[in-house]
């Protein structure tokens, strides 16, 4: 790691002296590039951006943020970038020496984050709608300072999805109130910003990251909590192939469901689709 | 909480620890003895690099992880033969081989996978297919190490006197190994890689410690594996810790008495 702190400036420096630098204000086909650090942040910035910015992924389909290695090809397109969007909350803290890079070659470089309270060093902040809300409005803010020319189309569109993610919080609001079981028993605690949200508690096996062998003692004080407060349904990260949520439900009789992070999406879906389907699981789990 | 016996994984875990602790030694004592200790590690890596690979294709990862896994070993029998006496050569070859193959293939996976997920298991979450698939292995590995006992403990000492003499060196090694490759994909999956590539060798250490006949190396590992994976088990559940790591400290604290009691002895 210590190593690839050192080369990535080195070649993307020396990638830039060859690729001759191309000035920003003059893209091909007249759309200024916007690159984000992970699958959220690529979501909310496609629907601000619409087909009027070309919005690229960093992050390749099948990769997670936590533990992603930049590759110099990635550092070096950075460089084209007018715009960076990405999100401080810990979750993409690979991209930290790519956007130093990038600020200093002139792009704008944005923090989604920014403004939202980071509770437990739970990096997981756009699972629950009002953060996603306001930073779907950094994102909005960006690219109308970076593309003033498509301001109001930016406008139209932050306006739309803002309406749907008022939609989606309405539905989360709705479920607030049948609430019955206020615990969510998780793999691992990514759903802290969520469950504050709908006022219950989340109860994690594991930590904030991908550890798969919990001590002995963890698994039985789970199995013991899910018992005696009656939980019926447990839930493991869609992605995955989690031997120890199988095993409590094993256990315990529960039954296991998924919840997406929404980290990354294999079906390129969005993030609306995506917290309707975490909705619906909840209102089996929590109703 | 409840009694230990008293949660259906931890009597999973147990009936797997007693296992693991038969095997791991059987297989592990010939491994040492060919200067193959870090076949555990090398093997585990490559079979990650499977689960990448078979997720790519769309086959189940862990077909693709014992696929990998014996690709691993048998490059390593090869290789063994071209670098002669500096066996570890192989092992650290095919180690890197495996660990720099997971990375470039996890990057071509059109999925959102957690790849570790597929390979490094633990023993406190067992599924019935892994306790049968368990139980399997420690047959066909008993079975093996009894019917060929003569044969690799010969070969283990001296391959060239063994080969003299008419043992068949070649095919019989190849058996181990394959049998290495499928002890260690199917464990890591079932217990972790940390526990099976140490267990293969710590015990069988710790027995080398006491200098005694082949054979009593051999009872002594067994014992040694069987008292780190069921007490570990057991600290793990009254003391709050993570059951993989705290077998192997176990193990390499045994093993550092075992050296000092050796020490005071001579």
């Amino acid at each position: 790691m210590m190593r690839n702190k050192i080369l990535l400036p080195i070649m993307t420096a020396v990638l830039m002296l060859f690729s001759g630098c191309a000035p920003k204000t003059a893209p091909d086909n007249g759309k200024i590039k916007v690159y984000t650090s992970f699958y959220a942040m690529y979501d909310l910035t496609r629907a601000v951006a619409g087909d009027r910015a070309e919005v690229i992924n960093l992050l390749p389909a099948g990769a997670e943020p936590h533990d992603y290695e930049p590759t110099a090809k990635d550092a070096a397109q950075v460089y084209q970038a007018d715009v960076l969007i990405r999100c401080k909350s810990g979750i993409d803290d690979y991209i930290n020496d790519i956007a130093d890079e990038a600020q200093k070659s002139g792009a704008c470089v944005a923090d989604t984050a920014h403004g939202i309270e980071i509770k437990n060093g739970d990096p997981h902040v756009w699972l629950s709608p009002d953060n996603a809300m306001s930073q779907l409005k950094t994102i909005a803010d960006t690219l109308c300072a970076a593309d003033p020319d498509n301001n109001d189309y930016y406008t139209q569109n932050y306006n739309n999805a803002a309406d749907k993610m008022r939609a989606l919080t309405e539905k989360y609001e709705e479920l607030k109130g049948k609430i019955n079981t206020r615990h969510l028993v998780v793999s691992h605690g990514a759903f802290g910003y969520l469950c504050d949200y709908l006022g219950i508690e989340q109860t994690a096996v594991e930590g904030m990251g991908g550890e798969s062998d919990p001590s002995a003692a963890a698994m039985a004080q789970t199995a013991d909590f899910i018992r005696s407060e009656g939980i019926k349904y447990i839930f493991a990260e869609s992605g995955e192939s989690n031997k120890v949520m199988d095993s409590l439900a094993r256990e315990t009789g529960a039954q296991l469901l998924t919840l997406s992070t929404f980290e990354y999406d294999t079906q390129d879906r969005d993030y609306f689709t995506v917290m309707e389907e975490n909705l619906t699981q909840l209102e089996t789990a929590l109703e | 909480m409840l009694s230990i016996f008293s949660y259906d994984f931890m009597r999973r875990a147990f009936i797997v620890a007693v296992l693991i602790g038969l095997i791991s030694p059987c297989i592990g004592i010939s491994l040492v003895l060919k200067r193959l200790s870090a076949i555990g590690d090398a093997t585990s890596h490559s079979a990650l690099a499977g689960v990448a690979a078979g997720l790519m294709l769309g086959i189940n990862p862990v077909i693709g992880a014992v696929v990998f896994s014996i690709l691993a070993v048998v490059s390593i029998e090869t290789m063994r033969r071209v670098f002669k006496s500096y066996s570890e050569i192989a092992t650290v070859i095919v180690m890197s081989a495996g660990i720099g193959l997971t990375a470039v293939l996890s990057g071509f996976i059109s999925g959102s996978v957690n790849l570790n997920s597929f390979m490094f298991g633990s023993i406190v979450a067992i599924s019935d297919f892994e306790l049968y698939l368990t139980i399997g292995l420690g047959i066909a590995v008993i079975s093996v190490s009894m019917l060929l006992y003569k044969e690799l403990f010969f070969i283990a000492f001296d391959e060239e006197a063994a080969a003299l003499s008419g043992v068949p060196v070649k095919p019989i090694n190849m058996i181990l190994m394959l049998l290495t490759a499928v002890t260690v994909s199917v464990s890591a999956r079932v217990v972790g890689a940390l526990m099976i590539s140490s267990l293969l060798v710590i015990p069988v250490a710790c027995a080398m410690t006491m200098g005694k006949s082949y054979k009593k190396t051999m009872t002594a590992s067994v014992i040694f594996a069987e008292a780190f994976t069921v007490l570990g088990l057991v600290l793990s559940f009254y003391l709050n810790l993570r059951p993989g790591g705290t077998i192997v400290l176990i193990g390499v604290l045994t093993l550092i008495i075992c050296v000092f009691m050796g020490k005071n002895r001579n």
